[in-house]
């Protein structure tokens, strides 16, 4: 039986399939790795803010809905003022303890 | 409503066990839609169309170093143990590096009200599981994971129609289509054993149930214990029997240990102090018992330690009680037939009972009169509870999770 011609394109493939295969493992893996470190960067922003917000949660308080009320922007308002009568007050204090 | 409609409900008894008096056409009440669906539709679907196929296996997803978990959890309360076990195994397995999230699957609106932040806070605080993983009350914002675990059998029709996992496992702590009379319950979860999951059994007597009867496939896990439950520095007394009495839990088979209680009482009456603890109601009982209510393990340590012997059954899987007691040199008796061979040997630590209140009498009287026999039980107890950690448990879970994953691989070099 007369050897078959060789088919160079096979061979080349051949040679560089496990390359190619192995390349492709690499970045399965590293992209494996980032969309794991992505959950736990995303799970960690979630537990993180669910801390924050235990109390309010707690006592079913919606503060964006409470702040869209009528009197809420005076109410602030007031608030305000009355801290910046506060800190004031204190500056003074200070200023006459030296 | 019409005038005769309103008088013949006036004229109905609700409570009485008579026989309605109203003559003619019934009037009836119109109910207006209150739910979406049914919460068992989601289950039905999932028998009759199957699961939602499972995300593209990849190789070596099974041996990376981290996973992302997400565990299915039923609706909880203080004092569940199954969740206790699971919570625990959650902070374990986020210590080992894996990425975790917790879903309360809640079809009953249980914990309706109740913010994903206070559940959180809950689990954190009154298990004592310092877990990191955010806490979902819906699955809006459901994002796929390595393995999904179900927790529970509800929870498996859940898991089964979420898209984005590459394995399904399935933590079983008990042999759940038990905990019902003959209902859709039993049905439904009964079927959830055929569903091809990976079952992680709570003992090796539950694994070889599902395998026997549903032909399921897993692996097991070995219980923890809580570090509160250690030997206190109290005076161990001579003549005090500590009783399990969870009756809202029929599974528990209080009757059965107040009926051995009732005997013990009979044949050593004053000389026998008999404690009940696990329930909000003391349950009468011809014999006077000092009644605890529901307990803290820190509390429960230090009457495990002051008591002679411990009463504790299950008839759906071994308990977790009695390797308390264990842990607080208490020895203790369970049933025998319900796993407690599995996990403990026939000679175990822990006692094993026939289901005879005399026969578990004759066992508590052993251990109030054999001094020696009472000694080897106590160490023996305290020897292994020493072995049973959490951290060995969710080790044991973390091996079942990659077999999980594992399973699927061959899949990918097949093809």
């Amino acid at each position: 039986m007369p050897p078959s011609p060789v088919d160079h394109d096979e061979v080349a493939a051949r040679d560089a399939a496990p390359d190619e295969v192995a390349m492709l493992h690499t970045k399965i893996d590293a992209l494996e790795r980032e969309l794991v470190e992505q959950a736990a960067r995303a799970n960690a922003a979630v537990a993180e803010a669910q801390e924050r917000t235990y109390w309010l949660d707690r006592w079913h308080l919606d503060l964006n809905a409470l702040m869209a009320r009528r009197g809420a922007a005076e109410l602030r308002g007031v608030v305000r003022v009355g801290r910046g009568v506060l800190r004031s007050a204190r500056r003074v204090q200070r200023r006459l303890g030296r | 409503m019409s005038r005769s409609a309103l008088l013949a409900r006036l004229r109905e008894e609700p409570d009485a066990s008579t026989r309605p008096t109203g003559t003619g056409r019934p009037s009836s009440r119109h109910v207006a839609p209150s739910r979406a669906e049914h919460e068992y539709a989601l289950a039905m679907r999932i028998l009759h169309e199957g699961a939602v196929p499972l995300a593209e296996a990849i190789p070596g997803m099974s041996t990376r170093e981290r996973l992302r978990i997400a565990v299915i959890v039923p609706p909880f309360r203080f004092g569940s143990g199954g969740h206790d076990a699971l919570f625990q195994v959650v902070s374990r397995l986020e210590e080992r590096g894996h990425v975790c999230t917790l879903w309360v699957d809640d079809p009953f609106r249980e914990l309706a009200g109740q913010a994903p932040s206070a559940l959180r806070r809950s689990i954190v605080e009154s298990f004592a599981a310092p877990v990191r993983a955010p806490v979902y009350t819906g699955f809006e914002h459901w994002h796929g994971a390595d393995v999904v675990c179900a927790t529970g059998w509800q929870t498996v029709y859940r898991a089964m129609g979420l898209p984005g996992c590459r394995a399904r496992a399935y933590w079983v702590n008990d042999y759940e289509p038990e905990f019902y009379g003959t209902s859709i319950e039993t049905h439904l979860s009964a079927m959830t054993y055929r569903q091809g999951l990976h079952c992680i059994g709570g003992s090796p007597w539950l694994l070889d149930l599902l395998r026997e009867r549903y032909g399921a496939e897993g692996g097991v896990f070995r219980y923890g214990i809580d570090p509160d439950y250690r030997e206190r520095p109290v005076e161990r007394r001579r003549d005090t029997v500590v009783l399990y009495a969870r009756t809202v839990t029929p599974r528990r088979a209080v009757a059965l240990g107040v009926l051995a209680l009732e005997e013990l009482w009979r044949r050593r009456a004053d000389r026998v102090r008999i404690i009940m603890f696990g329930d909000e109601h003391p349950l009468p009982a011809s014999f006077p018992y000092e009644f605890l209510g529901i307990v803290s393990p820190n509390e429960l340590s230090w009457i495990y330690s002051e008591a002679t012997a411990g009463l504790a059954f299950s008839m759906t899987n071994t308990s977790l009680v009695p390797q308390d007691m264990m842990a607080c040199g208490l020895p203790a008796i369970e049933l025998e037939g319900f796993g407690g061979e599995s996990v403990y040997g026939t000679e175990g630590p822990i006692e094993l009972a026939p289901y005879d209140p005399a026969a578990i009498a004759d066992r508590l009287e052993r251990l109030l009169d054999d001094r020696e026999e009472w000694e080897r039980r106590h160490r023996s107890g305290l020897a292994l509870a020493r072995t049973l950690t959490w951290d060995a448990a969710s080790q044991q879970i973390e091996r079942e999770l990659r077999a999980a994953l594992r399973a699927r691989e061959p899949s990918v070099s097949s093809t």
